[in-house]
């Protein structure tokens, strides 16, 4: 390269947000012609990290050094100028424009050439060895030809350090080593390229050198040819491996519910799992796995391409296939965001835990107001709701107490198998311990229970079976005793 | 507001009087009304006499009728902006029925036939294929008036049966017209319908929140669709007693421009243009309201085209009011 090589230095980076510390003291260097790894658990801070390079928030202190020179990035305008660009994880663009427009989007004003403009895009995608038409229009790309278009717009715009996060979460096999052979390209024109993922196979394959963050920090640091697997994951997940509270193993002999070969596009895939009377199976997976997806196909809110339940119904049937309509009449479903799609804020508490449970309340043409009433004072003494009285509006209760209300209106209907995901999330201390304890005394009483939850304390509180699910897919499962922050990590990366 | 302040205003009653005043529109309404109508007798003569009360009363059943409809509409933050001309259009493809054979059961049918279809198409539009109740109901709007125009000429469907108009624009006992008792029949069931049935409630749920709707096993498509039916429903009991008074069906019946009294009546009623609210109850004293303004203009001779002005205004004003009432919630 005539060009000298770039090079980046990160010295005691911090960012404090509001009641957490994201980044403490973090140091990186980097220089051209090197990929580096980042990897981390949920929350150890490569996003922050990212977001302080790319201009999305400043740093609370430390600098940042490019080509020796101390710069400051203040907003993805001044990234683009210090040559930084941000490739995100799913690609933002202008769907109804062409990819020319696009890559040279943050230049497009007054008078266009588009002769010009075409053939700067060419230059680019030509770099990276891509031969997509830069006349196409975006939305008619498929999602991995999106991401080319993506970087060709940060290297037009004299990006020299490329910032990927998470590029592949949503990619086919072939879209990712197309991805993998133009980063290298990438690299050897001399950008400078970090890579942050959770995979860490993909990692290994890539990068040249990996560096693990947890709790903000770095944590190690080396040539990813000399760091195994085991390093990582030990210092992804930190420390020594603690055993959590194992609780005695359950057995059980009836099966409620069959699932099988449930898909719906590529979350989820081919999920086929049974589950028992009076168990509590635990559904773990990182962010994008499909965990919510594959509950909600599960109850019958999105229709899937294929597959189908199987229900006992104790009638003497045995298993008998169910359609999407029953599985929403006999289902309980405390959704993973309360506020978005859980409740009805402006209603009262009784009309919230009437309000799926309509038809067994119908006094000939009317309903009985009455019954509506009185079920949810038992169900509010009964759960421990804090509440002035049933008569209260849903916003003004407190995140726990909302929660219990929620739990509240599908008790109420006795569900033949109830899905909570992430039962505690949002929730004060008190009220999460209330809450998994009452999802333990259901099962006991022989509710089937299904969990999602990404806390591993919360999975191995209450869960008697783990199913891990790794994009989509059932990667693998674990008993009671075996629910181990270790075992759970090595199934899903 | 934090969770604090709530609990220690006692939770239950927010203690924000302006709120509580607002949420009450029902009895401010009705105050109104009644200080309108003394203000009325006094200034206007003419105004307290029985006739003109009842008349009063027909021109509340017009504008209260389709108002009805439009309410379970709004509360799903849709709208019918259809509702007027698929009154005439329907009345007119009836009446044109009617006149041919000469029969009035069968002509009454076709008009409530013609009305609910019109509702089917926004509704399957709508619920179904997802399309913007606006863009929809404009566009059957623009058919209704091509339909209206083209079958009559510009002109009105006359010669029909006697007792067409005597059973539908008549009177019982000479002094309560037939319209306004089906308007009060049909207020009160379906007032019972929005506050006390399973549908009502699943309406409502629908217009709060609609994925929540959907978790808690509600088909909202089915929803949807009835609403828009319903919607047809009344502007087709709209048609057959206006074309009864009328003793014709022409385009003018139902212009376009009738749909503003109508949602004003819906708004004036507590009905949320962004959804989740409204009442049966507030949406009959808001086409009372609105029947006082126009009857006001008419016995104080006021120029027909100013009458436009004055409605435009008071549209204006009443929506801001609805913006008002959602503000004061949401702080």
């Amino acid at each position: 390269m005539a060009e000298k090589t770039t090079t980046l230095e990160i010295r005691n980076i911090s960012k404090v947000f509001p009641g957490v510390r994201a980044l403490n003291q973090v140091n990186i260097q980097a220089k051209g012609g090197e990929i580096v790894g980042l990897i981390g658990v949920n929350g150890a801070g490569k996003s922050t990290l990212m977001n302080i390079l790319g201009g999305i928030h400043p740093q609370t202190e430390g600098e940042i050094l490019i080509d020796g020179q101390e710069v400051r990035i203040e907003s993805p305008k001044d990234a683009e100028k210090y040559g930084i660009g941000f490739i995100h994880q799913e690609p933002v663009m202008f769907q109804h424009m062409t990819v020319a427009e696009n890559i040279s989007i943050s230049r497009l004003h007054g008078k266009i050439n588009y002769r010009e403009l075409n053939e700067t895009a060419r230059k680019y995608l030509d770099r990276m060895g891509c031969d997509i038409n830069p006349r196409a229009k975006v939305r008619d790309l498929p999602i991995g030809e999106r991401q080319m278009v993506e970087i060709a717009r940060a290297l037009s715009s004299g990006g020299k350090i490329l910032l990927f996060d998470e590029p592949t979460a949503s990619f086919t096999d072939a879209e990712k080593n197309r991805l993998f052979e133009v980063i290298r390209e990438l690299k050897r024109k001399g950008s400078c390229i970090f890579f942050i993922s959770h995979f860490l196979d993909e990692v290994a394959e890539l990068t040249d050198r990996t560096i693990v963050l947890r709790d903000g920090r770095v944590v190690i640091e080396g040539n990813t040819a000399e760091i195994t697997r085991e390093q990582i994951l030990q210092n992804m997940i930190g420390g020594k491996v603690a055993e959590v509270t194992a609780g005695k193993e359950r057995s059980f002999d009836q099966v409620v519910m069959k699932v099988e070969g449930l898909t719906r596009g590529s979350k989820p895939d081919r999920v086929s799992f049974k589950l028992h009377r009076g168990e509590v199976l635990g559904i773990w997976g990182l962010m994008g796995s499909g965990r919510t997806e594959t509950l909600r196909a599960i109850y019958g809110l999105d229709k899937p391409d294929a597959g189908s339940i199987y229900l006992d119904l104790e009638d003497g049937r045995g298993l008998r296939r169910v359609t999407p309509k029953e599985t929403r009449e006999l289902f309980g479903y405390v959704t993973e965001a309360r506020h978005d799609d859980g409740c009805l804020l402006p209603w009262s508490v009784w009309e919230n835990m009437s309000a799926p449970n309509l038809p067994s309340y119908k006094k000939k043409l009317f309903l009985d107001y009455g019954r509506q009433r009185q079920d949810s004072e038992e169900y509010c003494k009964k759960l421990n709701v804090k509440t002035a009285s049933i008569y209260t509006r849903m916003e003004s209760l407190s995140g726990g107490n909302q929660q219990k209300v929620i739990m509240a209106k599908w008790l109420i209907r006795r569900p033949k198998v109830f899905l909570i995901d992430e039962p505690t999330r949002g929730v004060d201390v008190g009220a999460k311990a209330e809450i998994q304890k009452m999802i333990r005394k259901l099962a006991e009483e022989g509710t089937a229970c299904l969990v999602v939850s990404s806390e591993i304390e919360e999975i191995s509180a209450v869960c008697d079976r783990v199913i891990v699910l790794n994009r989509g897919r059932i990667s693998g499962e674990l008993k009671k005793s075996e629910i181990a922050k270790e075992a759970l990590m090595h199934l899903c990366v | 507001m934090s969770e604090k302040m709530r609990e220690a205003a006692g939770g239950e009653k927010n203690g924000r009087p302006l709120s509580e005043l607002l949420k009450n529109g029902n009895t401010i309404m009705m105050l109104l009304i009644i200080a309108a109508l003394l203000i009325l007798s006094i200034a206007i003569p003419r105004f307290m006499s029985v006739g003109n009360i009842f008349n009063l009363l027909v021109q509340a059943s017009v504008i209260g009728l389709p108002a009805i409809g439009l309410t379970f509409i709004i509360i799903t933050a849709g709208i019918d902006l259809s509702l007027p001309t698929n009154m005439a259009c329907s009345a007119i493809l009836g009446c044109l029925i009617m006149q041919k054979t000469q029969n009035v059961v069968l002509g009454v049918l076709s008009i409530l036939f013609f009305a609910v279809l019109f509702g089917c198409i926004n509704g399957f539009s709508v619920a179904v294929l997802k399309m913007v109740p606006m863009i929809v109901t404009l566009a059957i709007q623009t058919l209704n008036t091509g339909i209206s125009n083209f079958c009559t000429q510009g002109t009105s469907i006359g010669g029909l049966p006697e007792s067409f108009s005597r059973i539908f624009a008549g009177s019982i006992g000479g002094v309560v017209p037939v319209s306004v008792l089906v308007f009060l029949v049909v207020a009160v069931i379906m007032h019972q319908v929005l506050a006390k049935t399973i549908f009502g409630r699943q309406l409502f749920q629908t217009g709060i929140n609609e994925r929540a709707a959907r978790v808690n096993g509600i088909n909202t498509t089915k929803i949807l669709f009835c609403i828009y039916v319903i919607g047809g429903v009344m502007a087709g009991i709209n048609g057959v007693l206006t074309a009864a008074r009328l003793n014709s069906a022409g385009p003018t019946m139902g212009p376009a421009s009738a749909f503003n009294n109508i949602v004003c009546a819906c708004v004036l009623g507590g009905a949320s243009v962004w959804g989740g609210k409204g009442s049966i109850l507030g949406t009959v004293f808001g086409s009372i309201v609105m029947a006082i303004i126009t009857n006001v203009m008419n016995l104080l001779n006021v120029d027909f085209f100013a009458t436009y002005v004055v409605k435009g205004l008071v549209i204006i004003v009443v929506c801001y009011l609805d913006v008002l009432r959602n503000r004061v919630k949401e702080n």
